[in-house]
């Protein structure tokens, strides 16, 4: 036995370390609990995409499917249009990308330096369409706009969605760009390159890790997109993207039979985007919360 | 800004030194060429604003100027002056509509930024295998929402559903509940699916504030003997004011605009009991039913887009007034009122 002091001193810092394990495994636990919850839908979603209709229709809770089969996936693909709709999605995700990122480089560069006349004022414009909102209110003249274009087809869908991505990119573009250091134009400039040779040797290669960024948003973004291919393809089922496609089979009014394809169908949807947003999740996360600050 | 990037342009104008040019000859060369490079960046530059112009600028303009008018899409459009603003305060159901989308916006805010906040705090203990965590709770956030509308669908199924089979094994049901087939469950679902889908993105922006507050901030707190509960009042809370500001603004605005999983998952149904301001002028444009009324819906939309621009700028005012005497203040003198004490 030792004296009192040193018992006393021996056991508060028991007490308190018991306090804080006890607090560490209450964290843990809130953080599982919580973590379920989020899983819990895809994780259903996806044990009964492989689950005969019958079975859909009445296990309930069930979790793992009784007879596994793949049959959803194949009758979705083949006899749904779903190989049709994964093509068009493909090409709008491709389409948005590729313009997003050419145009976020550029104005975001152009911008950024202040070499384009009225800057300040398109900047200004910009800023204020994020307050205004697009989105829904203007989906009508938007797609008015295209028919009236001729381009009421995927090359309309690709072209409205970059537009509504066009501002918040360029903005995340120009802030990148200013903090480049000047040196190196200015040495392009030196070895007699013009604003396009610049922008092609020195600029975009520099722009590389933010243009990834926009890249990973852009395809998240034309991916999931809803709202605008529906509208174009309300009149045209075979140019319906993925996420159309699978609203289709809800909103038919004999929806109850189609569960089996719907599922199957949401999952060609999520397995993909959640594959890249494992592979990239720092560019994601990075972008979204910057993106929406700005936005 | 001019001075910067005049700086490349006079050394590239023929003076491979880098030595500014003198003479006037140097200075005339130097300005056709800078004259003719900001033309060229000029034309790239409205080139690449095409799409924005075309389709996001233009439109705002298109939808304002329809609400003025009486137009079916067929024939021409004719002036109406303020007549669909006027049907537009006459229609109930729009008001209704609008009342949803205010109950949708606030019943999901009020759960998900309390709840935000606490995944925060617990994932910036950094305890071990807990970073996982954050990726889960983004997850919901990078998938289509629309999608997750018709899973969901299939999950709140009244018949054998799923959730109905597990709450009923927990014993918390004791009989099938038809969530989307009432006004108020069904809002309920909307409600808690887009906590769902959006806590995760506000988990992480707390998350981001808790870490630039300083430590040693609360090492001297607990040296003076501050609780945990009081540390995160007098010290977390008001730190993290300008992430919440930031936060409150974007849910808002974001919640506002709520489409996507309106459309998908209950489709403003049953009986328009769960429409939103877009899902319900949305049909005006586009419904077989009661569609290709343009004049009205661009209307409701030109006051959807009003409604949205005051809530946000009379939570910002409120915002701002409450900074003035709020307790941020009082932390501020609290803690020097410590430092004085030491």
């Amino acid at each position: 036995m030792t004296s009192r002091t040193s018992v006393k001193r021996r056991r508060a810092p028991q007490s308190y370390r018991l306090r804080r394990t006890l607090g560490d495994w209450a964290t843990r636990a809130v953080l599982t609990a919580v973590g379920a919850a989020v899983l819990f839908p895809f994780v259903y979603a996806f044990f009964a995409s492989f689950k005969p209709l019958p079975e859909i229709l009445s296990s309930g809770a069930r979790l793992l499917p009784q007879e596994w089969t793949l049959d959803n996936y194949f009758r979705a693909w083949e006899q749904a249009g779903f190989a049709q709709y994964f093509q068009n999605s493909l090409i709008v995700v491709l389409g948005v990308t590729v313009f997003d990122v050419v145009i976020a480089s550029l104005l975001g560069y152009l911008l950024g330096r202040n070499l384009m006349p009225f800057g300040r004022t398109i900047q200004g414009v910009m800023a204020a369409t994020l307050f205004v909102g697009l989105g829904t209110a203007t989906l009508y003249p938007r797609f008015v706009i295209a028919s009236a274009l001729g381009i009421d087809n995927l090359v309309g869908v690709i072209l409205v969605e970059v537009s509504g991505l066009t501002v918040i990119h360029v903005f995340l573009t120009r802030a990148f760009v200013s903090t480049l250091p000047m040196e190196l134009e200015e040495a392009a400039r030196v070895d007699g390159n013009g604003l396009i040779g610049t922008y092609r040797h020195i600029v975009f290669p520099l722009l590389r890790p933010i243009l990834f960024t926009v890249a990973i948003l852009a395809f998240e973004s034309a991916w999931n997109n809803f709202q605008i291919p529906y509208v174009f393809t309300l009149a045209s089922p075979e140019l319906r993207t993925l996420v159309v496609g699978v609203f289709a089979l809800r909103s038919t009014e004999d929806g109850s039979q189609a569960y089996d394809l719907m599922l199957a169908g949401a999952m060609l949807i999520i397995i993909p985007v959640t594959i890249v947003f494992l592979l990239f999740q720092k560019h994601f996360i990075a972008g979204m919360t910057e993106g929406s600050v700005k936005g | 800004m001019t001075v910067l990037d005049r700086a490349p342009l006079t050394r590239g104008a023929g003076t491979p030194g880098g030595a500014e040019p003198k003479s006037p000859a140097g200075r005339h060369r130097f300005d056709g060429w800078r004259r003719r490079e900001r033309r060229l960046a000029g034309t790239i530059g409205f080139v690449a604003l095409i799409p924005f112009v075309l389709f996001a600028l233009v439109p705002v303009a298109y939808v304002v100027v329809l609400s003025f008018m009486r137009y079916n899409g067929v024939g021409d459009p004719t002036w109406v002056g303020i007549h669909n603003y006027a049907l537009a305060f006459a229609d109930s159901s729009w008001w209704s509509s609008v009342t949803n989308t205010l109950v949708l916006a606030g019943g999901s805010i009020i759960i998900e930024l309390p709840l935000a906040l606490l995944l925060a705090v617990l994932l910036n203990r950094a305890l071990r295998w807990t970073s996982g965590f954050r990726t889960v709770f983004f997850l919901p956030h990078i998938v289509s929402i629309a999608v997750m509308g018709v899973v969901f669908f299939f999950i709140l199924r009244p018949v054998d559903g799923i959730l109905n089979g597990i709450l009923r094994g927990m014993g918390v049901l004791s009989a099938d509940v038809d969530w989307l087939g009432s006004g108020p469950t069904a809002m309920l679902s909307l409600i808690l699916v887009s906590v769902w889908s959006g806590f995760g993105i506000n988990t992480i922006f707390f998350l981001v504030g808790l870490q630039t507050i300083p430590h040693d901030v609360y090492e001297s707190a607990s040296l003076d003997g501050a609780s945990g509960w009081q540390q995160f009042r007098a010290i977390t809370l008001p730190m993290l004011t300008p992430v919440m500001r930031i936060v409150v603004m974007l849910s808002i605005v974001f919640s506002l605009r709520s489409f996507d999983l309106v459309k998908t998952l209950t489709n403003g149904g049953p009986a328009g009991q769960t429409d939103v301001m877009f899902t319900y002028l949305f049909e005006y444009f586009f419904s077989l039913q009661r569609g290709s009324q343009y004049g009205y819906a661009s209307a409701l939309a030109v006051i959807a887009s009003v409604i949205i621009a005051v809530v946000s700028i009379i939570y910002l005012a409120m915002s701002r007034a409450n900074e003035q005497r709020s307790d941020f203040g009082d932390a501020r003198r609290r803690r020097r009122e410590e430092r004085n004490a030491r």
